[in-house]
């Protein structure tokens, strides 16, 4: 099991470009290991991602150079890594005042769980602009979808 | 899960490059294709490109949207379903798609923005199979979807997005030709209340489908609105409305409800009769009572199989005889003939053998159900007869016992001591024809203002005696109260009754509220519907009484054999009611066919498409009658306004037409010689409208050519300007008060007056034998005689004869010869 922050891509079907979270990439590799993920739209076209998966799958996602593990533990972690989360967290916008604000000033004090809903905050609608040839995001607003709400629906999916 | 929505579209109509009526194409979600069509009763792509095709209204915002998929996309090919999608620019809404991705179906959840999809979610990988059903369902912020699979619906997926809150369009798009789809449904999302509830009272609505599986024995004052959510019956009322496909569909009787019919045949003992014993020798059963009380019972009778006119109760058809040979406290509640209507009756016996009797009024002997009752009140006497809840008659009667007392032996007369149903105890009256059901025996006077009866009655702490005669084989039936004794089967007769039958009654009582999908209720509704009914085939068999409401579906009451009430509203639909009302029908009826057969009282709205009222309108028809063929046969009686199309009453309107005739060949075929017997108020404008005899008075102009071609049998009021109108007239006795101004209006004779100017040449060919008032001025314009008096200075006219006259243009050809002319 793990979270990720992964941005959307987009693929063509038909004359149709489709935005989708990169993640759904290895959805087959996942549930072919009966697996699941699901994600929360966040800001900068990015997705909140967690899977639940074996791990070679999960190493085989880790490959991909677009996405970023919140890792599990973070009082393990080496300072690259905590400067990792805190450079992803000022990356999507979010203002050091309120990193230390909501978080402290030790990344490795603090839980997966609580970095995960820090990213969580704030979302913001992104859909590809088919006369423009781009990806259009909207205000950032805050977030509706809650991480248990990932949870729950990963859950359902691999029943 | 199921689908809370009914079905939209089966598609099973013949092939057509389009989907039809219900469906828009190719103008949302930025797809522009309209290539899908309908295709051995499927819906397939008629080309490669993607094509579309959505509702034409919104629903929602809680809505869904499913299809059957008998076959899959191809290879890189797809279909979608989608909900909450609007505007039909630039679209915001939800999507569910299956793509064919190399052999894999594989299904994604799109959120739309401007028609620009973007994923929810994991892809469901290899997740759908031909012949399953796939539903997309927005509800609140959750995008639900469900799949069908071997019968069986269950969510596979579900997305939260919060998005697009809006309602609007369902629908379904695809690329491709391989794709078949079938069975489309939705709209909007029905929240399941769930729950079941079998033996009293829902007094809130019923949402889910599914949710009260078999029954509700008594009142669901809410609504039922999804499909299936009362699958079997509702044996009481319905306070709300039925607006689903499916509902109350199977309307099946789940408590075995029978009556019994009984023959009037008694083999001179006592058969086709019932009784009840009323004491045992030393105590009286608790029906047999010396206090105030009601009897109540429903029964069914004709008047053509009763047809007794009682001198008294005494010798009415009893529906109960509770009487005791020359004893003063018997008494019958019975049915009597009166004029052509069955009534009711109530008498009781007093010195000397009278029978003081009450009678009713209204006609009961229409071979419907009705509800009786009888109260009577110890202290005062009075009695109340209440018909259907209504009270129709009342007296008062001596303040007595009615009590057998117990251990009582009456040497004389048989059954003394038994309450004896539909037939005279002693075999000295009549007997009686007809059904019973449903007898209660209560020890208060339980109706003392008008009510609406139970279509089954329950027990109460003033119930004596309850007999449902429910049980539908055998020769006795059991008091429900436990106190008294079972009824007894009297069987035997030709034909030997009584017999059992089923009263299959599924919504006995009122339907208030709206019937909007087809088949919504499949058989029968005994009472009212107070509202409309909308959907083809929603009441397909019969509405015992009123539909206070429209019907505006075609097939409405299709096999409808009794309608013996109002219809207070519309009937639009074709077929709509294919056979007959009984008795008013108020409303409009505009579309072809509406009234099949007959309607036999009053339609006092308008009937306004041909063959509207095919047969017979016994009664009134107050409205107007304008197209072809409206009214084919037969109008007994008034027709208050105009008849203006060509063939609106083919043969005859036996009385009064109030209106016009404008259009030809009305009446053109009038068989009865007395077809038109009174008045048409109205003139006669059109070729041959009047094809034959009118035996009053024309208060109008007959105008059109041939308008008629026969005989009018007394005065025409205004002018006759069509050539040839009265062609072949032979007898005009009393007067055309206006001119004959065109020639050859009357092709023969006038008995009488002709008021008017006749300046046609040959306006009257033959005769008129008495008064021309007015001037003949053109030659030839009374052929060939001339009965009657020509007043000086109004014949401006020659004898061509005599040559004697000042104008050689005569219009009096061979008149010098004749009578009038000595006169």
């Amino acid at each position: 099991m793990a979270w990720f922050i992964v941005p959307y891509r987009l693929r063509q079907r038909g004359e149709r470009t489709i935005r989708y979270c990169a993640m759904d990439d290895y959805t087959r590799a996942i549930q072919a290991e009966k697996g699941a993920w699901d994600e929360i739209e966040i800001v900068g076209n990015m997705a909140l991602v967690k899977v639940d998966a074996p791990t070679p799958v999960l190493n085989q996602i880790r490959r991909d150079p677009d996405f970023f593990e919140i890792v599990n533990n973070l009082q393990d972690a080496d300072r690259d890594t905590l400067n990792g989360i805190r450079e992803k967290m000022q990356s999507l916008g979010y203002s050091e005042k309120e990193i230390q604000t909501t978080l402290g000033d030790d990344l490795s004090v603090v839980t997966q769980k609580q970095v995960v809903e820090f990213f969580a905050q704030r979302s913001q609608l992104g859909y590809y602009d088919a006369a423009r040839g781009e990806v259009v995001l909207e205000e950032q607003k805050a977030a509706t979808k809650p991480v248990d709400e990932v949870e729950k629906i990963i859950r359902e999916a691999k029943r | 899960m199921t689908p809370t929505a009914g079905l939209i579209d089966q598609f099973n109509r013949a092939n057509d490059s389009v989907l039809g009526t219900g469906w828009t194409e190719g103008d949302i979600l930025g797809i522009s294709g309209i290539t899908l069509q309908v295709n051995s009763n499927q819906a397939n792509n008629g080309s490669g490109a993607t094509s579309i095709a959505r509702r034409s209204t919104t629903y929602g915002p809680d809505s869904e949207f499913y299809m059957d998929i008998p076959t899959l996309p191809g290879n890189g090919e797809w279909i979608g379903f989608f909900v909450r999608c609007t505007p039909t620019t630039n679209t915001n809404g939800y999507v569910v798609e299956i793509y064919n991705d190399g052999g894999s179906q594989d299904i994604y959840i799109f959120r739309v923005t401007s028609n620009s999809n973007t994923q929810l979610g994991a892809a469901l990988t290899n997740a759908a199979q031909a012949g399953d059903s796939l539903m997309i369902q927005a509800v609140g912020s959750s995008i639900n979807i469900e799949r069908q699979r071997s019968g069986t619906w269950s969510v596979i997926a579900t997305r939260t997005d919060s998005t697009y809150n809006s309602a609007g369009y369902i629908g379904f798009y695809g690329n491709g030709t391989t794709f078949r789809l079938d069975n489309a449904g939705g709209g909007d999302y029905i929240a399941p209340s769930g729950g079941t509830e079998y033996t009293q009272s829902v007094s809130g609505t019923v949402t889910g489908g599914g949710a009260v599986i078999k029954r509700t024995n008594k009142v669901t004052a809410g609504t039922t609105s999804a499909t299936g959510a009362l699958v079997k019956r509702l044996a009481r009322t319905l306070g709300g409305s039925v607006s689903w496909v499916g509902s109350l569909s199977s309307a099946l009787n789940l408590i075995a409800q029978y009556a019994l019919e009984f023959y009037g045949d008694d083999g001179g003992q006592n058969y086709n009769s019932m009784s009840i014993l009323l004491e045992d020798g030393v105590d009286p059963y608790p029906i047999n009572m010396p206090a105030n009380q009601t009897i109540e019972m429903k029964f069914r009778a004709l008047a053509a199989d009763n047809t007794a006119t009682a001198a008294d109760a005494r010798y009415s058809h009893p529906l109960t005889d509770w009487d005791s040979w020359d004893d003063t406290w018997g008494r019958v509640l019975g049915l009597s003939r009166s004029g052509a209507n069955l009534v009711l009756c109530f008498g009781v016996a007093g010195v000397s053998g009278t029978w003081a009797t009450i009678y009713g009024t209204t006609n009961v002997g229409d071979g419907e159900w009705h509800d009786v009752a009888l109260t009577y009140n110890r202290t005062t006497g009075a009695v109340v007869i209440w018909l259907d809840g209504v009270q129709e008659a009342s007296g008062t009667f001596d303040a007595q016992d009615w009590d057998y007392p117990a251990g009582y032996v009456n040497p004389d007369g048989s059954y003394n001591n038994r309450a004896v149903f539909m037939r005279e105890k002693h075999g000295v009256g009549e007997l009686t024809v007809g059904a019973l059901d449903e007898i209660r025996f209560s020890n208060i006077i339980r109706y003392t203002s008008s009510y609406t009866p139970a279509a089954r009655f329950d027990i109460d702490a003033n119930t004596t005696g309850l007999y449902h005669l429910d049980e539908g084989s055998g020769t006795t039936s059991v008091d429900a109260t436990g106190n008294n004794p079972d009824a007894v089967l009297h069987v035997g007769g030709t034909p030997e009754g009584p017999v059992w039958i089923s009263t299959a009654t599924v919504f006995t009582q009122v339907l208030t509220a709206t019937v909007s999908a087809a088949g919504a209720v499949a058989k029968q509704t005994q009472r009212a519907i107070a509202a409309t009914t909308s959907g083809a085939g929603a009441l397909v068999k019969q509405v015992a009484r009123a539909l206070g409401g429209s019907m505006s579906g075609a097939g409405l009451l299709t096999n409808v054999r009794v309608y013996v009430l109002a219809l207070a509203g519309s009937v639009t639909g074709a077929g709509a009611l294919a056979r007959e009302t009984r008795k008013m029908f108020i409303g409009s009826s505009s579309a072809a066919g509406t009234l099949a057969r007959a309607t036999a009282r009053t339609i006092s709205g308008t009937v306004t498409s041909g063959g509207a009222v095919v047969k017979q309108a016994q009664r009134a028809v107050s409205g107007t009658v304008t197209s072809s063929g409206a009214v084919i046969k037969q109008t007994q009686r008034t027709m208050a306004a105009a008849a203006s199309a060509a063939g609106a009453l083919v043969k005859q309107a036996a009385r009064t037409l109030g209106g016009s005739l404008t259009g030809a060949g009305l009446l053109d075929a009038s068989l009865n010689a007395g077809a038109f017997f009174v008045e048409l108020m109205g003139g006669v404008t059109g070729t041959g409208a009047l094809g034959r005899q009118t035996q009053r008075t024309i208060d109008g102009t007959a105008s059109g050519a041939g308008a008629v071609s026969r005989q009018i049998g007394r005065g025409l009021a205004g002018s006759m300007t069509g050539a040839g109108a009265l062609s072949a007239s032979r007898l005009y006795t009393v007067i055309v008060a206006g001119a004959a101004s065109a020639a050859g209006t009357l092709t023969r004779q006038t008995n009488k007056a002709l008021a008017g100017v006749m300046s046609g040449a040959g306006t009257i060919n033959r005769q008129v034998r008495r008064l021309l008032a007015g001037a003949s001025s053109l030659i030839g314009a009374l052929v060939t005689t001339f009965g009657g008096a020509i007043q000086p200075g109004k014949a401006n006219v020659s004898d061509r004869a005599t040559g004697t006259t000042t104008t050689r243009d005569a219009a009096l050809y061979q008149a010098s010869a004749h009578d009038s002319m000595e006169e």
